[in-house]
């Protein structure tokens, strides 16, 4: 056995990061039990619950476990100390999000709401304010336009700046991720079910992490199977916990690839920059239906929670709230302003076109800026982390063949 | 208006022993049960733990020493609507349900239970495992020996009037309400399992799981099966779980207390049937083995040297298999913690104590917030007064408590209730030297 460090008041600690009382928890083991996805290669919640209650945060960080859970809530409604396992977990990932996290920005996000919302408003304010600064500086009102000039270059130049700053947090996060849970044994696996992995060969390692990642991509990211256990696919539109989510995810995907071609194709590549394509161009087309995928799943996923039709439901968090909401928004000033560009492509002299185009730079750059921070982490850390548990459960199976 | 010295509610163990202790000391009491006959949960008992003593051995003596004494009068299928102060005495409304039987003719012979075509399967004496009829004697050693018609299943064919060779039969009976003046009250109205509402254990739908209560009917020597049987398909079964804190210190069926009995009463079983069935393999599936009286560790101890297995960890999920086993998930935890599915063939959920009968609208006593018992207002010192002075209460009305502590509640209530009748603690409370609500202060 190795020495294990601990730290007191890890369950006070974790308790900031959400509203529960594991200190209830007497560990009968009830809500691993019934968790439709623990099993004895990583059980969950329990272990975890242990680990946190005697302080064992280094172990508690290294889990792949904690991104295992898809939280249905089940563990929570039958606990008999009525402790909430599930908003444990829940609370134990933000813990880990914010620990991963190399600027240690979302240690306050997670533990302030008033300081969370007023980051929220200044970053707003301070994004409309660069993206209209041209506005009020521009010597010549002539060169005012949207699809091109200055306008258009300093929303691209922001967008790039942001898009190498999240690149590379994202980056950082990815080895931390690794460096804590990739090569961690689960700390709930018992004992006979752990092999000697040091049988296997480099490259045969190597060929199953490769293979587990493809079946993780496609079964777990892309098509989020997990979701499919009856216990925890809900019964009406809006219990239902599989299809909104993959709706954002691949409106998201779509209206991401869609913005990749337009900056690296289209702009760098064809030199079209500030050329407005048709409304009927496949590229429009997809970001028409990325859009709609992303409204859609966003208005399920935020009518669910405000209805709260069951367990699922119970607790959001309010960095949950702000992930959900700004998807929506991001979504919906998303159309307006493709409606605005091509109203002011017809008409030049409108002005309010170029507002709903603000708007809607100022919502996703804020959403973009605080993804390696809040909730939005967890489309990093959970399919690494699956990746990780799928691989080295893999290696156990393979090493006890040989 | 009748005049008692006292009124005792409810004519379980603990009930007739307040009873007894009171009638020896002279007074009259009034004893009220609901059901039909006296005797309580005790008389549907096997054995008692830890001496396996013959539980309706300890009960009937005193079943047959109520009904004859001479100071206790025994109302049956009667129970309060109304208990109020009046004065330094109490009124007592009684609501007296219609037997149809005329008590003075009725011999209890049976023929008209012979006669009756309807079969009921009711949460009676064997608790919904044997067959009753709607009119009949309750049981064999029911005290009174008197029959009794059920009017809910009853379809009033007549046949029973007719078999009656005494004439006893009288449909023309209708429940009634008589007041009685009382000196003091004792609540003894006991305790009723928890409902077995857990959608997790199969919401009472599986057929091979029961109660700690219908266990406790099947070893029963009057057990309505004749032996060790599962009620799905009669099978004798050869693997026995018992799934402790199924009904107690679960908040999310509202029940976070200990139920004080469910473990002994389990291991009391798991005794018994390893005598029963000596091939079965008997499980227990607990949290903690709590056994804090005298003699209960030695017995606790002694059924694992006999070869019951206790395993750790709560039971999560009870899924019922179609051959009627039934696969227990569960979190065992042995040097390391992991998640294990076992099968079996009987189920006993080890069900706890909840309470049977509820204080509001009859009687202004106060109930216990979380346990929603009636509450004692000196737990520790004076474990029978309750927040109203002049009424006391006596075995598990007052809190989960095994047999022993139960009789013990008894006497020491009717204790309390003489008392309170020579004039004592009834003088000192109304010259309020004893300020009940002070003392709870």
């Amino acid at each position: 056995m190795s020495v294990i460090e601990l730290k007191p008041g890890l369950i006070e600690e974790i308790q900031k990061y959400g509203a529960f009382d594991i200190s209830a928890c007497f560990n009968c083991g009830n809500c691993t039990a019934v968790c439709p996805l623990s099993n004895n290669a990583s059980s969950f919640p329990r272990p975890l619950i242990r680990l946190a209650q005697v302080g064992a945060k280094e172990e508690l960080l290294k889990s792949k476990e904690l991104w295992l859970c898809y939280y249905c809530g089940e563990c929570s409604e039958t606990c008999p100390r009525q402790a909430e396992p599930g908003e444990f977990m829940a609370a134990a990932r933000r813990y880990a999000i914010a620990h991963y996290d190399p600027t240690k920005v979302s240690t306050i996000f997670y533990k302030s709401k008033i300081f969370f919302i007023s980051l929220l408003i200044i970053l707003a304010a301070l994004f409309t304010y660069v993206g209209n600064w041209i506005n009020i500086a521009r010597p010549f009102p002539e060169d005012y336009e949207i699809a091109g000039g200055w306008f258009y270059e300093t929303i691209h130049w922001v967008g790039i700046g942001l898009g190498i700053f999240i690149g590379l947090i994202a980056l950082i996060e990815i080895i931390n991720i690794y460096r804590y849970t990739a090569k961690h044994d689960e700390y709930t696996m018992p004992e006979d079910y752990k092999t000697d992995t040091s049988k296997l060969s480099t490259g045969k390692k190597f060929s199953i992490a490769f293979n587990t990642f493809f079946s993780v991509l496609w079964n777990e990211v892309m098509l989020q199977k997990r979701f499919q256990d009856p216990d925890i696919k809900g019964k009406d539109v809006f219990e239902n916990r599989r299809y909104p989510h993959l709706f954002i995810f691949w409106g998201f995907i779509l209206l991401f690839a869609v913005t990749s071609f337009n900056f690296l194709v289209k702009d760098t590549l064809l030199g079209l920059k500030g050329v407005l394509w048709p409304w009927y161009y496949p590229t429009h087309i997809v970001g028409y239906v990325g859009g709609a995928l992303l409204v859609i799943g966003s208005t399920v996923m935020i009518i669910g929670r405000l209805k709260k039709p069951n367990k699922y439901f119970k607790n959001t968090h309010f960095t949950d709230w702000a992930f959900i909401i700004y998807m929506w928004l991001a979504g919906v000033t998303g159309f307006l302003a493709t409606i605005a560009v091509f109203m002011y492509q017809s008409n030049p002299s409108l002005t309010w076109p170029y507002w709903l185009v603000i708007a809607h730079v100022v919502v996703v750059a804020e959403l973009l800026l605080l993804a390696p921070f809040t909730k939005f982490a967890h489309a990093i850390y959970r399919p690494f982390a699956l990746w990780f548990y799928e691989t080295k459960k893999r290696y156990h199976e393979e090493a006890s063949k040989e | 208006m009748e005049k008692f010295d006292a009124v005792i509610v409810g004519g379980g163990i603990a009930g007739m022993q307040a009873a007894l202790d009171l009638g020896d000391q002279g007074y009259k009491v009034l004893l009220l049960e609901k059901q039909a006959s006296i005797g309580g949960t005790m008389i549907q008992l096997s054995k008692v733990f830890p001496t396996l003593d013959c539980a309706s051995c300890i009960t009937t003596p005193k079943m047959s020493a109520v009904s004859s004494h001479e100071n206790i009068t025994l109302w049956t299928l009667a129970e309060p609507k109304k208990i109020e102060p009046n004065g330094d005495r109490f009124k007592v409304t009684v609501f007296q349900k219609a037997r149809y039987v005329n008590e003075k003719d009725c011999t209890g012979c049976g023929e008209c239970e012979q006669a009756c075509p309807v079969i009921i399967y009711d949460d009676g004496y064997d608790e919904s495992l044997g067959p009753t009829k709607a009119v009949g004697v309750p049981f064999a050693t029911a005290m009174p020996q008197k029959a009794v018609l059920h009017d809910d299943y009853c379809i009033f064919c007549g046949k029973c009037a007719r078999a009656c060779p005494t004439d006893a039969i009288d449909f023309t009976q209708r429940d009634k309400e008589i007041e009685v003046d009382a000196g003091t009250v004792i609540l003894a109205t006991g305790f009723l399992q928890t409902p077995t509402i857990k959608e997790e254990y199969g919401g009472g739908r599986f057929k091979n799981v029961i109660t700690g209560k219908q266990m406790d009917r099947i070893l029963a020597p009057t057990s309505p099966f004749g032996g060790v049987y599962r009620p799905g398909d009669g099978k004798i079964p050869d693997s026995i779980a018992f799934v402790q804190c199924a009904g107690s210190r679960d908040k999310s069926i509202g029940v976070p207390y200990c139920s004080a009995v469910c473990c002994m009463y389990a291991i009391k079983q798991a005794t018994l049937l390893s005598a029963a069935l000596p091939l079965a393999d008997i499980t227990i599936y607990y949290m903690d083995i709590r056994t804090f009286g005298k003699g209960h560790e030695e017995f606790y101890e002694q059924a694992k040297a006999m070869g019951v297995n206790f395993v750790r960890g709560k039971v999560a999920k009870i899924k019922e298999k179609e051959d009627g086993n039934l696969i227990v998930r569960v979190e065992t935890f042995g040097e390391d913690g992991r998640i294990e599915e076992f099968e079996h063939d009987l189920v006993v959920l080890s069900l706890g104590l909840v309470p049977q009968w509820y204080p509001k609208g009859i009687v202004n006593v106060d109930i216990d917030e979380t346990t929603k018992f009636i509450k004692l207002i000196k737990p520790m010192t004076d474990p029978t007064l309750t927040s109203m002075p002049g009424i006391f209460v006596a075995g598990t009305a007052g809190g989960p408590k095994d047999i022993v502590e139960s009789i013990i509640s008894g006497s020491a209530a009717a204790m309390k209730a003489a008392e309170w009748l020579n004039g004592k603690l009834r003088d000192a409370f109304f010259a309020k030297e004893l300020d009940v609500k002070q003392v709870t202060n």
